[in-house]
């Protein structure tokens, strides 16, 4: 009897919980403003049309729960709070939290000549502290909806199971680089479908025995930072504290100099140094590396994450995360190659292009 | 006819050793892309991980092959652990009169910014040591090579100088009846075509 009433109650418990899990696991995403970096007030109007365009497009294809800027507006007022235009890395989790927020959304635009627009946007997901930002260009009048939906069809990708960024595909021919942690004959296995595909793959790390990069500190990579575009951890300086009391030493006091100088040359001008570092890659190869691709591989090899960077251009062009081999017969560097190479000239299909 | 639970296990048992066989297998598959052949009477610098008695037989071969070799080895390039260890700058960070997790990981960031400019950097300086051999040394070709023992494998690598391309690739899975000679001289075929 128990058994019967067990198996009636079975499909009706899963339906009710599964239902509730499936309502819990929906992803809130809220759009603060975009803010209007121009100065002219005549485009003020767009700081909430583009973020309400860009929540009704998202939500027409994605399954999230979006919230706009001025429910964000009401929500953040109750706590005493507001909505600001901007935001400091630093303040992203108080106001995501305010708002009940998975990922909160802000951002900007410049118009630009020949009736051109910028937009800046920037996503932070909560879980993470992570903050992915990318650049979009595109005609003010008579493009506007295209590039809002090329915009959305953006955040929809990343926020999709591969976490997928990419701003174009890499041309046939492309000379590209690999720096991965990986090395010897992994690497060579790694090596072979870019090679069969007939890309020149130019001698980053392939020019050593033992790889540089084999540590775990290796996922420092994860994370990239480029003029247009970026997927960075948040760290907030602010809350670093160096000790200052009346008893400080002279040594105490040189060592918070060292700190700050520190900062300041590998955090604050970060930017700048990579990007001279990638001139100084690029004429070391005597300017024949047009694409740098940075693959992670998981200790037992079975998964990896990649970025591509643009080094003529200095900006992130590719980022996806996990890849996986399609066969778990397959040998999954080669796989996972193969993978990276057969898409490299794939461009990202528009859901909104019917 | 019904099958008992043991049997039930033995089979899945052997489908689960047959998958892991399988991908261990394809692990040791070997490779190989050749682009551009190198020719007999081609300069060449040869990196292999061996001590110099070794080494020596290795370099041997490739002379008595015609190939011109020029004396540089791997030893004679600092390695990135000699020279670039950024263990002690991730140190400092870390010993910043800091409090609390956020300060921690504000100087874990600081440290994997060091890390990749080091790592730019180490690839750079390779990248440069790799023009004056060709510059300096007229040299047209890198080969690396890693030799190892029956049931491992050994692998091996060519770079054009001129294009900064890795023109070949091969990784053999040694042979119980191989020698040290033997892995070199298929080596040195595939490489040149001969």
């Amino acid at each position: 009897m128990i058994r019967i009433l067990a198996q009636l109650c079975l499909p009706l418990f899963l339906f009710v919980f599964g239902a509730a899990g499936a309502a819990q696991a929906k992803m809130v995403v809220a759009f603060g403003y975009l803010n209007n970096s121009s100065g002219n007030i005549n485009y003020n109007y767009l700081e909430t049309i583009f973020p309400n365009s860009f929540a009704s497009s998202i939500q027409s294809i994605y399954d999230v729960d979006t919230i706009k800027p001025l429910q964000i507006e009401e929500v953040l007022n109750k706590k005493n709070m507001q909505l600001k235009k901007t935001y400091e890395y630093g303040d992203l989790p108080g106001v995501a939290d305010a708002a009940g927020a998975d990922i909160f959304i802000f951002g900007s635009f410049t118009p630009l000549p020949n009736n051109r627009i910028q937009i800046v946007l920037q996503l932070y997901m909560k879980d993470s502290r992570e903050v992915f930002s990318f650049t979009n260009v595109g005609k003010m009048e008579t493009e506007i909806f295209k590039l809002v939906d090329r915009i959305s069809l953006i955040v929809t990708s990343f926020l999709n199971d591969t976490s997928v960024f990419k701003l174009r595909g890499i041309p046939a021919g492309s000379r590209i680089a690999i720096l991965t942690n990986i090395d010897g004959s992994e690497l060579n296995r790694l090596y072979a479908p870019f090679l069969e595909k007939g890309c020149p793959v130019i001698c980053i790390q392939s020019n050593d025995l033992h790889a540089a990069t084999g540590s775990d500190r290796f996922g420092a990579f994860w994370h990239i930072r480029t003029r247009t575009n970026s997927f960075d951890s948040i760290a907030d300086w602010r809350s670093v504290s160096l000790k200052r009391t009346a008893w400080n030493a002279a040594a105490d006091d040189r060592h918070i100099r060292e700190t700050r100088a520190m900062y300041s040359m590998y955090e604050d001008n970060l930017l700048s140094m990579k990007n001279d570092a990638m001139e100084k890659l690029k004429k070391a190869f005597n300017n024949r590396v047009d694409v740098l691709l940075i693959v992670g591989f998981s200790n037992n090899r079975k998964t990896a994450w990649l970025r591509a960077r643009n080094v003529n251009g200095k900006e992130l062009i590719w980022m996806q995360s996990p890849i996986t081999p399609d066969s778990f017969r397959a040998d999954p560097i080669t796989a996972i190659g193969e993978k990276i190479a057969s898409s490299m000239e794939e461009e990202i299909k528009n859901p909104f292009e019917k | 006819m019904p099958i008992s639970p043991i049997m039930k296990k033995i089979s899945a048992f052997t489908v689960i050793l047959l998958m892991l066989t399988a991908a261990g297998c394809a692990t040791k598959k070997s490779v190989k892309v050749s682009k551009q052949k190198i020719a007999p009477g081609s300069s060449i610098v040869v990196i292999i991980n061996c001590p110099s008695n070794i080494q020596n037989v290795v370099l041997a071969k490739f002379m008595s092959r015609d190939f011109r070799v020029k004396a540089f080895n791997a030893s004679d390039l600092y390695t990135s652990q000699d020279v670039f260890d950024v263990k002690d700058m991730k140190k400092i960070a870390y010993t910043s009169n800091i409090a609390g997790p956020d300060s921690i990981f504000a100087s874990q960031k600081l440290a994997e910014n060091i890390y990749k400019l080091h790592i730019y950097n180490y690839e750079i300086n390779k990248a440069e040591t790799l023009a004056e051999l060709k510059d300096k040394w007229s040299v047209q070709y890198l080969v690396l090579l890693e030799l190892n023992d029956w049931e491992n494998v050994s692998w091996g690598r060519a770079i054009n100088l001129a294009s900064y391309e890795l023109v070949w690739i091969e990784n053999y899975p040694t042979r119980y009846k191989d020698t040290l000679e033997t892995v070199v001289d298929h080596m040195i075929g595939s490489m040149s075509g001969m």
